[in-house]
């Protein structure tokens, strides 16, 4: 069953002279249960695709369907919801908020929905992550692998329909980097949870189902 | 809790300074609005009092009220209290003749208790045989002189100011008789003073009367018709709550603006995982509330207590120089904290909403990368820095430039503040200095401390200089003057002659009458000869760029005379300086008056009727002012010559005709006033009053007048006047500080990693101050180049405000322009070098790695 799909997404910066096409005419979907992974060399558009994908960036031009909702057909508050309730995203700088402790990062999708924690599946996703002893620390008394870890939380606690990875193993030494990846994986299998992960790692991208490559903007394979 | 005030809560604690720095912002513009408000009202609170003190309560006055009229309005149900004073008439006889006219009032106890008649020498009457006089009638009786009025013989027993709830300022007040007789004047309070205006036109149309309100009062509790000075007043108080409000929202506003653009990637990390905007503005909505919580309850507070502090001090320094009135006590308008809050409020509302919308705006991943505010254009000439700035502040300067260019928005706050800075300071000034302006105006204050006046038989001229010589010699003194003010001259003059604004203020003396037309008659009329000490008049002559000798030995009859006077012109409801003639210099005819018999009268007489020998030809000069320690008694036309020059007026010193008029031997008298500027006024009254004493017999009167005591009314106002304006002043330079100090220190706190990653390149620290020297230089120029052209406009604004109701010529407050200009720069440099001083102690690693939040 198709979960996600992209039809003819570009997206420019700037004009005329200092035009940039970041993104030309993409268009690919993916299956629900899906592991696809994105590679593309730097500066070659893969990012900006996920973060349309994700409702945080729009497209110039062009349309992304979740559960055959249109993504930017929605309201302003209708994304936010899509954001909070169908992605789950993970970038390579952790993003966290600072002045949260793990436990209120990785629950804030839930929290802003006003919605009640589900301790089951939050202490479940805590030993996952083996973040179980560090459950009230704040971001800065963690280590980046740590931090990651929370930031992969926070992706899953909502179980989205979507799990949006940009380059989760950029910013970590090889050790922590592979553990990061068996948790994504361990998600998938585990949960069946749709993941598209940014890497420009071949070792990582040949763990997925499928590899999307992106060069200069356009699909070429 | 929700997550999201929970993340406000603990951003507001983790950068405590910026929240502190915001939270005194709140304070300070909510005690600025507090404390302008309370000043105010304690203010008005004031000055209702010294009016009541000065002139009474009451709403409303009737003269020749009859006995029906007098129990009409003791009936009356809006009345709240009638005080009878009887008017008993009142000519003055001197062996049996008529002299001349001066009311008599006959007051009941209670009314010489709710009205002030200020007694400067003696006591009051205790019984109807006797009797206070006005001191300034200048009539020569003395205490248990006996006195005698068409009414009857009194004693008199004390001497008065003037009585300023009366009629007539120069009322002789007696008490009133056991069985007294209509008329009376009915001196009116009401149960609801506001309705005064209704209260007595229905009393006008009721009986034949004619109220008189008591707008002195009234005035003070805001009562008052049309009148020009409440004009100026609000549109002077309209500007300045104009003022206080743009520098608190300035305030207010920047602190948010600053503390959103540090939690815009806070935001873009919220918004990614799904925070909606409603949840992103009620968490800025939720700051705004917890600041104004903590901000706007203790800048009520510190308000209040500021002022009450401030009114204390000066109390002490002061207190017995405000008399029994007292100065000003704290009066709290309720309404007026009321709004203070509300308006707080209301700024920090709208001052973290504004900000907050422009992120809302911003997708979540530009929110992150914080990357927007940098400018990219195609024209890269734009950015092109000037080879003289390189070659000035070499790669560092380049740099600052390119930043400035790139980066216009984080710019734009640190200069927009400091605009906003120079902008309220200058116009705070210019306030004050029109307000002052205006109020010297009315006011006129004198230049002296302590004047002596005194008179006596011609032959008494020497002594009276002998005495003046030494009370000069005081160690007191400071300055002296003195003036022989005895003379007075006629002249004749076609009404058609005198200048236009004369003529316009006067339209009556041209307007046609039942002597028919006036256009081309002829006005008689006296020009006053004051005669100043030679060394006065020197200084006089040398302030007017006039040389002693020029004048000493001038050949014709040239004089100087002071041509113009201060006037309230209805037609424009204004106070007007107004000349008499257009001219800068005319020729007049002077003579000695007289008065001749004519039909069943008398009636003065005429140039052609008057020997040669008592005319006199003269050029008279028109200067705009007299000799300093006489400035501000200037009535009508005075010409001012040397004493040694009074001779020659003497076959046109016109002292007859004052006789006939005021009915003593005045042709007999000279008249002295000498007038003294000292270091200690009380010591040197004092000291003046012993010499005085010893010269008792010899002259007619003499007066010792402290003025500090004596214009106590006049000080106090300016001195309100004053404390107003600097406080004010102060208050605003305050704000601004804070504001400047605030913006740029979280300007400078937001680079920490740009100045890091130039340090770790090898930037030095020289060149860290090369580049802020470059960008203090730009701020300041960019601020003033703005600021200063708007802070004009306003200043041109409140003039406008003050010639509505004042005649005062533009000036710009130049003091306060250079002290702008130095401040910005002297702020901005220190600020930089504490911000700067703060981030280089840091470790450049640290700084790096550190995240913006």
């Amino acid at each position: 069953m198709e979960i996600l799909r992209v039809e003819n997404i570009s997206k420019t910066y700037g004009k005329d002279e200092s035009r940039v096409d970041a993104l030309d005419d993409v268009s690919f979907s993916v299956n629900m249960g899906e592991f696809v992974a994105i590679i593309g060399a730097s500066g070659s558009g893969k990012s900006t695709l996920l973060h349309i994908i994700g409702g945080v960036d729009k497209p110039t031009r062009g349309s992304v369907f979740v559960n055959e909702i249109d993504v930017y057909a929605q309201k302003p508050d209708q994304l936010a919801i899509f954001r909070r309730r169908q992605v789950g995203l993970i970038y390579q700088f952790h993003n966290l908020i600072p002045v949260l402790d793990v436990v209120e990062n990785i629950t804030l999708p839930l929290l802003m929905d006003g919605r009640k924690v589900n301790h089951e599946r939050l202490n479940e996703l805590m030993e996952l992550l083996s973040l179980n002893s560090r459950a009230n620390h704040l971001p800065n008394q963690l280590s980046g692998g740590q931090q990651q870890r929370v930031s992969i939380g926070r992706a899953l606690i909502n179980a989205p329909s979507i799990v949006l990875a940009d380059e989760p193993t950029g910013n970590l030494d090889s050790k922590n980097g592979q553990q990061i990846i068996k948790l994504i994986k361990d998600s998938n299998r585990k949960y069946g949870q749709t993941i598209v992960m940014i890497t420009h790692d071949e070792n990582i991208a040949l763990q997925a189902d499928r590899i999307i490559k992106i060069e200069d903007g356009r699909v070429v394979s | 809790m929700n997550v999201f005030n929970k993340v406000t809560l603990q951003a507001l604690k983790k950068n405590r300074t910026r929240t502190i720095v915001t939270v005194i912002g709140v304070i300070l513009s909510a005690s600025m609005i507090t404390a302008v408000t309370t000043l105010i009202s304690s203010m008005q609170g004031f000055l209702m009092r010294s009016a009541a003190a000065t002139f009474g309560d009451w709403a409303v006055r009737y003269e020749n009220a009859d006995d029906d009229f007098c129990a009409t309005l003791a009936n009356d149900k809006a009345v709240s209290e009638v005080l009878l004073v009887a008017d008993l008439g009142g000519y003055l006889r001197e062996e049996n003749e008529v002299i001349s006219y001066f009311p008599v009032a006959g007051y009941s106890k209670a009314a010489m208790d709710a009205l002030w008649i200020p007694l400067e020498e003696g006591r009051l009457p205790q019984n109807e045989r006797e009797i206070v006089l006005p001191i300034h009638a200048k009539l020569g009786y003395r205490i248990d002189d006996e006195i005698e009025l068409d009414s009857g013989v009194y004693t008199v027993v004390g001497l008065t100011g003037y009585v300023f709830h009366a009629t007539d300022i120069r009322t002789f007040i007696t008490v009133m008789p056991d069985t007294p007789t209509a008329p009376y004047t009915a001196y009116v309070w009401l149960n609801n003073t506001r309705k005064v205006y209704a209260f007595n036109e229905r009393m006008e149309s009721e009986a034949d009367v004619e109220g008189g309100v008591n707008s002195n009062y009234l005035r003070t509790i805001g009562l008052t018709g049309n009148e020009s000075m409440m004009a100026v007043m609000y549109s002077l108080g309209a500007i300045l709550i104009g003022l206080i409000m743009a520098g608190s929202i300035l305030l207010i506003h920047n602190a948010f603006s600053i503390s959103v653009s540090e939690r815009t990637k806070q935001f873009g990390i919220l918004s990614s995982v799904g925070a909606t905007p409603k949840q992103l503005r009620g968490s800025v909505l939720f700051e705004g509330v917890c600041i104004g919580a903590v901000g706007i309850p203790l800048g009520i507070v510190s308000g209040i207590l500021g002022i009450a502090a401030a009114l204390g001090i000066v109390d002490n320094l002061l207190g017995d120089y405000f008399g029994e009135a007292g100065f000003m006590t704290l009066q709290v308008s309720w309404w007026a904290v009321a709004a203070a809050a509300i308006i707080g409020a209301v700024t920090i509302l709208l001052s973290a909403y504004i900000p907050a919308k422009r992120v809302m705006k911003m997708s979540a991943m530009d929110c992150i990368r914080q990357t927007t505010d940098i400018k990219v254009s195609a024209r890269a000439r734009e950015f092109k820095t000037s080879k003289l700035t390189q070659k000035l502040l070499g790669f560092e300067g380049m740099l600052s430039h390119k930043n400035f260019k790139r980066n216009k928005k984080r710019y734009r706050a640190v200069v927009l503040s400091l605009f906003m800075s120079v902008v309220l300071f200058i116009a705070a000034s210019s306030f004050g200095l029109y307000l002052k302006e205006s109020a010297n105006m009315i006011i006129h204050s004198s230049n002296y401390d302590v004047g002596v006046w005194a008179y006596g038989d011609v032959e008494t001229e020497p002594l009276l200089r002998e005495m003046y010589g030494k009370l000069a010699e005081l160690p007191q003194v400071t300055r002296s003057a003195y003036a022989d003010t005895s003379g007075s001259a006629n002249f004749e003059f076609p009404v058609n002659k005198f200048g236009n604004d004369y003529l316009n203020y006067f339209p009556y003396l041209l307007s046609s009458d039942e002597y028919g037309d006036r256009e081309h008659e002829v006005l008689q009329d006296s020009v006053r000869i004051m005669a100043v000490d030679d060394d006065t008049f020197k200084e006089w002559l040398s302030d007017m760029g006039v040389s002693e000798a020029e004048y000493y030995n001038r050949t014709d009859s040239r004089y100087y005379t002071v041509g113009e006077n201060v006037w309230y012109v209805q037609k424009t409801k204004r106070y007007e300086t107004i000349r008499y003639f257009d001219e800068d210099e005319l020729d007049f005819v002077l003579y000695k008056g007289g008065l001749v018999d004519e039909g069943e009268g008398q009636r003065p007489l005429m140039q052609d009727e008057i020997d040669e020998e008592n005319k006199m030809a003269v050029t008279l000069t028109f200067v705009n002012k007299l000799p300093y320690l006489f400035e501000g008694i200037q009535n009508g036309l005075i010409i001012v010559v040397p004493h040694s020059e009074l001779g020659r007026f003497d076959n046109v010193n016109n002292m007859e005709y004052e006789h006939d008029f005021e009915g003593r031997q005045y042709a007999e008298r000279v008249y002295f006033d000498m007038m003294f500027e000292v270091d200690n006024p009380m010591e040197a009254t004092e000291a003046m009053e012993a010499i005085t004493e010893t010269y008792k017999e010899s002259f007619t009167s003499i007066r010792v007048y402290n003025v500090a005591a004596g214009e106590e009314e006049t000080r106090r106002m300016l001195m309100v006047m004053d404390l107003f304006v600097y406080g004010f002043v102060a208050l605003m330079s305050l704000i601004t500080v804070a504001n400047v100090f605030n913006t740029i220190t979280t300007n400078v706190a937001l680079r920490r990693r740009e100045f890091a990653m130039l340090k770790s390149v090898g930037l030095a620290d020289g060149g860290l101050n090369k580049m802020m020297v470059y960008e203090c230089l730009f701020f300041g120029v960019k601020s003033l180049l703005y600021g200063l052209p708007v802070s004009f406009g306003i200043t041109v604004l409140i003039y406008l405000g003050v010639t509505q109701g004042m005649d005062v010529p533009f000036v710009l407050p130049w003091g306060s322009i250079a002290v702008a200009v130095g401040g910005v720069f002297a702020i901005v440099f220190v600020t930089m070098m504490y911000a700067v001083g703060k981030v280089k102690k840091e470790n450049t690693i640290d700084a790096l790695k550190s995240e913006l939040l």
